[in-house]
């Protein structure tokens, strides 16, 4: 237990001193910055330049002796400190009037929490922003249908996989599919060619956009995806496709998965891609 | 002109390989073009309006890499494979698909 602790920390040490230097280098310039009244457009350059002092100086460090970043902790404590200290304590230090919001404080708190989490700050930007947008779009669009007094169908949230093609079932067919190029015992009368079929197969959604933004740090599961329902629909696709050609089965078939859609989502495109042959 | 997955074309002699051919095209969904034509994203509207439009890149595709193959002089080609790549960084929304195969030409 002693050792095991001893050798995490001789594997850490440059993290963490990288972190402490990050965050004394950050607290200095803070101390300066308040002592020297260094102050533009009404705003203490503080909240600025010591959380990105920190952060340079942590990952500089943490570069070259460990080797990666350690994710600029050591700007979220002096960013933490800072703040904690401007709203709540002003002039403890050193008299000077508390911070007041305003349009430079924003961004400078906007700058910082993205450095932080910058996953947490993409999806309000991408999805929660522009989702709203499209929505109230979408609602000054339908606003005239609203008034006067047929509202327009919305579409359910249930996953839409298209219309089910023809149900063939893969155990009803009398030649099998195969993923070989060859098939002993029998000759092949004339090639078709290419035959493909694609399906797209969405995330189940449910839940607000709380439990969905939950979602973009949970593991996924694969109760998720309709996934067996996709596959099945392409190859249905593909065999249609092959049949609408002559054909009577198809050879060398590869299944193929592609995931889409980034924090709005998931989404996968199943693609069956194979050789279609008349067969004897 | 014949379009194959296998390797070899059974009962048939091939001549002449004329080497790697290949075709790509891509699909972008936009925004502003979702929020006015009712074609909404991948995720939360119609897949199958997208299915669509995803089946007409994959059939340009296959059409520039087969006047490549004809352009070459051949009348075959084996060894295809079709693969889909997500472009899109977080948004996620274009897609590349590209084909690509060997152009051969067999004796008839």
């Amino acid at each position: 237990m002693n050792a095991s602790r001893k050798n995490f920390l001789i594997d850490k040490r440059w993290a963490i001193t990288a972190v402490i230097l990050g965050f004394l280098v950050g607290f200095t310039s803070a101390v300066i910055c308040v002592v020297f009244h260094l102050i533009i457009f009404g705003f203490n350059i503080m909240y600025i330049l010591s959380p990105l002092s920190a952060g340079v100086v942590e990952t500089v460090i943490a570069r070259r002796k460990y080797g990666k970043s350690t994710g600029a902790i050591s700007a979220l404590l002096t960013f933490i400190v800072i703040n904690i200290y401007g709203w709540f304590f002003p002039g403890w230090f050193y008299p000077k009037g508390p911070v007041t919001l305003s349009f430079i404080t924003l961004i400078a708190i906007g700058l910082t929490i993205d450095a932080a989490f910058p996953i947490f700050t993409r999806y309000v930007l991408k999805v929660v922003v522009v989702g709203s947008f499209i929505r109230f779009i979408s609602f000054l669009l339908n606003l005239p249908s609203i008034i006067l007094g047929n509202p327009p169908v919305v579409e359910g949230g249930q996953i839409i996989i298209g219309q089910p093609s023809d149900e063939i079932y893969l155990d009803g067919l009398t030649m099998p599919l195969v993923s070989v190029p060859h098939v002993d015992g029998g000759e092949i009368k004339k090639y078709v060619g290419l035959v493909i079929g694609e399906a797209i197969v969405e995330e189940k959604k449910s839940g607000g956009r709380f439990s969905n933004l939950l979602k973009t740090i949970q593991p996924k599961k694969l109760d998720d995806m309709n996934l067996g329902e996709a596959r099945r629909l392409a190859i249905s696709r593909m065999l249609d496709n092959a049949k609408s050609m002559g054909a009577n089965t198809v050879l060398e078939v590869l299944i193929n998965y592609v995931s889409v859609g980034g924090l709005q989502g998931n989404a996968f495109i199943v693609s069956a891609s194979g050789t279609a042959v008349i067969y004897e | 002109m014949l379009i194959l997955t296998t390797p070899t074309i059974e009962g048939k002699k091939i001549i002449e390989y004329y080497g790697l051919v290949t075709g790509d095209s891509l699909l972008g969904a936009s925004m502003y073009k979702d929020m006015f034509s009712g074609v909404r994203d991948v995720v939360g509207g119609r897949t199958s309006k997208y299915e669509e439009e995803l089946t007409s890149a994959r059939n340009m595709a296959l059409k520039s890499m087969e006047e490549k193959a004809e352009k070459k002089g051949a009348n075959a080609i084996i060894g295809t494979r079709v693969a889909y790549h997500n472009l899109g960084g977080t948004m996620g929304n274009t897609i590349m698909v590209t084909i690509f195969g060997t152009a051969v030409s067999y004796q008839e």
